[in-house]
């Protein structure tokens, strides 16, 4: 077995959002610093007009510049917007035309998988399905923190796919599930927001207890209330549980057979080509195991406490990918 | 957090005839549909705007707020601006240089929480910006 490197453009959102590059820019940079071979991009980040309305002119200049340089597209990350009015969530049929252009564009382009999101309902993936099957599309569900393999709303989804009984339907799994630590520099972002070290050390000790996000969360509420904090930094502390999952890794392999692709999500990574906050070692063993290729995309996500100017994305991915290539010989 | 540095750019803010204009970018790491806009709001000099008096432009187009709300089809790609049309403001002296603070709210549509709530992100923009 063995698992296809790339990188998804979402790690270079900080250089993205500076307007340095074009897409095509972006990856011809990413073929340049030979980070590839698989590319995927996050719809509604990457074009303009996403998904019915964007320019023909730069859907080919993205075509041309992957085949230039050699790259494949791998999974287009699509996005279900249930929540897209505030008077009424999407129902089933508008969440599925939500998602059909966004499937259609990934087969014009050539992208093999689209990302889904755990707001699509079993109803919806009904409905999916037969508009995957027809194009030749693979939906994977991520399954991101706070779930996990096991959680109550991916075992709805996996109890779905038992019954639409599909090839079309699977998983994409996303680390920020699986950690083992809170990243050092989203520490040090809540010391930039007023939080003392005490303060940051109790939200650290918190995240490690045993409990649901909200009950971790609340434990840490309670434990910080005497330390008189800032409560800016305080209210933040919910993304902490929430972002940073705490499930079992080994739990991957109960979804294994699902998986054509997965996001390698990090934040930090030493010299010696560890990651503190993620135990890549174990990834590796679980996802090297199945038979066959499963893609991977490289995805950064410091870029939520980290500015342009502290980190080469680019440089970070290289690094990550290597550290991958080491576990896995 | 980075999106806060870029949400307003280098010079966001700009004295008109009419009033002033304020351009930011979505606070977001992608575009996200105007409908997800739950409130923008202006502080200039310590004064606020009747909310009814603002004026959002993009996409070629000035919106107000309630026509905001309705428009699920339209996106606020991350790389473009909105401008924010505020209206003359008494008090606001010219010549000078005054604190202007703009506060967007806006719902995460791909998240919804198990009470069936959405997530709504909010976030504080801050400048030292000179009224002439």
């Amino acid at each position: 077995m063995s698992i296809s490197f790339g990188v998804t453009l979402y790690s270079m959102t900080n250089e993205w959002l500076s307007g340095q590059y074009s897409l095509a820019e972006m990856v011809d940079e990413v073929g340049r610093r030979g980070i590839g071979p698989g590319v995927e991009v996050v719809g509604y980040q990457s074009f303009r007009g996403f998904p019915s309305r964007v320019d023909k002119q730069e859907l080919k200049s993205f075509r041309e510049a992957l085949d230039r340089n050699g790259l494949t597209p791998t999974c287009l990350g699509g996005n279900a917007d249930i929540a897209l009015r505030k008077d009424a969530w999407l129902d089933t049929g508008q969440a599925v035309e939500y998602m059909r252009p966004q499937i259609e564009l990934a087969a014009d382009l050539g992208f093999p998988i689209v990302r889904t999101q755990i707001g699509l309902a079993p109803p919806v993936l009904e409905k999916l399905e037969p508009i995957a099957a027809r194009l030749g599309i693979h939906l994977g569900m991520e399954v991101h923190a706070p779930e996990g393999p096991n959680t109550p709303k991916i075992l709805e989804t996996r109890e779905a796919y038992r019954r639409i009984n599909s090839e079309w339907l699977g998983f994409i799994p996303d680390f920020s599930s699986s950690m083992r630590g809170v990243p050092r520099g989203m520490q040090a972002k809540f010391r930039e927001y007023g939080l003392s070290q005490a303060g940051v050390d109790l939200l650290v000790e918190c995240w490690h207890s045993v409990g649901e996000p909200i009950e971790r969360y609340k434990r840490f509420i309670e434990a910080v209330a005497p330390l008189g904090e800032s409560e800016v930094a305080t209210s933040r502390a919910m993304m902490v549980f929430g972002m940073f999952g705490r499930q079992n890794p080994e739990d991957w392999r109960d979804i294994l057979p699902q998986v054509r692709h997965i996001h390698g999500k990090f934040y930090d990574i030493e010299d010696d080509l560890t990651s503190p906050s993620m135990d890549y070692a174990k990834f590796m063993d679980i996802f090297s195991t199945p038979n066959r290729t499963i893609s991977m995309s490289t995805e950064w996500e410091g870029h939520a406490y980290a500015d342009l100017e502290e980190v080469d994305a680019f440089n970070y991915v290289a690094k990550h990918q290597a550290m991958c290539r080491q576990f896995l010989n | 957090m980075t999106l806060e540095a870029t949400a307003f750019g280098g010079d966001p803010f700009r004295r008109t005839a009419t009033g002033y204009e304020i351009e930011v970018r979505v606070p977001s790491y992608r575009s996200l549909p105007l409908s997800c806009i739950e409130g923008i709001g202006v502080t200039l000099a310590g004064k606020v705007p009747p909310p009814d008096s603002l004026r959002f432009r993009v996409n070629g187009h000035d919106y107000t707020p309630a026509e905001l709300a309705e428009a699920a089809d339209e996106q606020w790609f991350v790389l473009d601006p909105l401008t924010i049309v505020v209206p003359e403001l008494p008090g606001v002296a010219d010549g000078g240089e005054i604190d202007l603070e703009v506060m967007l709210e806006m719902r995460v549509p791909y998240v919804i929480f198990e009470d069936g709530s959405p997530m709504i992100q909010k976030t504080s923009l801050k400048r030292k910006v000179s009224v002439q």
